[in-house]
């Protein structure tokens, strides 16, 4: 079974430790590194001692998992200091230029789509269309390529509606 | 036995007869998934070791004696949770989705042992329970 959700829906989702039953801190970023499309993992707003918050990350393969609650760990080493460690592009594809092989921009990246049933891994893309604002998710195996600038897809890319997000193809 | 029916209980000495106190809360030792002690409200706080507790039914929790209540100071550090402190914390699966919110605790009252956790209108197998922590009861998924 294939669980499928909107990396921005994912920012404030508290993160929890399964050895400790205690909210370690929530999300903040969803880092994505933009040319292989990884998922990287989290940034996150810990609690601070003082009452301001700490900047956290947490790694992919450090995600026990995400259910709808919640994002959990195994307990507080599962987190780790550095958000520096993560080698992405936080939230940089967001904004990314949609260009279809014909050269004509199509529009821009809005969200990232990630399968989170058992590892994490990036799915899909939504785009805004420039022609009529409209949101349209598009596969990953459907993209030619992409890079920090620019997603391409052919002429024809397959479009699905924005709330079907079970419908996006897992292979080319 | 639910927790929610124990904690209130008068708690009385086997050997005096003699009401000592009652039950403040159920305080259970969550890896070994057992009551590990009680805590009594009898003038100050006080604790008792469940090896001390002769029985517990309707109308009374019954110590072997009052020397079975001690400081809670005196105890080992351990890591034990309120039981009273429990109802409406969130129930977590490892999984990330919510189960609801705890309503109630069951337990053995013949050994201690924990035997499910009561959520709405479901009962959660004590088997299942991973954590207690200030945030949320974290239980296996039931999807395994």
């Amino acid at each position: 079974m294939t669980r499928r959700v909107r990396a921005r829906e994912l920012v404030g989702r508290p993160v929890v430790s399964v050895a400790a039953g205690e909210r370690l801190g929530e999300v903040k970023d969803v880092v994505v590194e933009a040319e292989s499309g990884e998922f990287r993992g989290f940034t996150l707003n810990a609690p601070g001692a003082l009452g301001s918050p700490l900047d956290r990350a947490l790694a992919a393969d450090a995600v026990h998992a995400i259910g709808s609650h919640a994002v959990m760990v195994e307990d507080e080493s599962s987190l780790a200091e550095d958000p520096g460690t993560l080698r992405g592009d936080r939230a940089d594809v967001i904004g990314t230029t949609v260009l279809t092989e014909n050269g004509t921009r199509l529009g821009e990246i809005t969200d990232v789509i990630l399968d989170v049933d058992r590892d994490t891994t990036l799915v899909g893309y939504e785009i805004e269309r420039d022609d009529d604002g409209g949101k349209r998710l598009i596969a990953r195996p459907s993209a030619v390529s992409i890079s920090g600038d620019t997603l391409i897809v052919p002429d024809d890319v397959d479009q699905v509606a924005p709330d079907e997000l079970a419908a996006l193809r897992a292979e080319r | 036995m639910k927790a929610s029916e124990i904690h209130g209980l008068p708690v009385v000495s086997r050997e005096s007869a003699r009401e000592l106190g009652e039950v403040r809360t159920l305080l259970l030792d969550v890896g070994g998934r057992r009551v590990a002690a009680v805590e009594v409200d009898a003038g100050g706080r006080a604790r008792a070791g469940w090896g001390s507790v002769v029985g517990v039914g309707a109308d009374a929790m019954v110590l072997e004696n009052e020397n079975a209540l001690h400081d809670p100071a005196d105890d080992e550090r351990q890591r034990l949770a309120p039981a009273a402190d429990l109802p409406e914390r969130l129930v977590l699966d490892d999984r990330g989705d919510a189960e609801g919110k705890l309503a109630d605790v069951e337990i053995d009252p013949e050994d201690g042992r924990l035997v499910a956790l009561l959520v709405g209108e479901d009962r959660i197998d004590a088997e299942r329970l991973r954590s207690i922590g200030g945030y949320a009861v974290v239980v296996s998924s039931a999807r395994g």
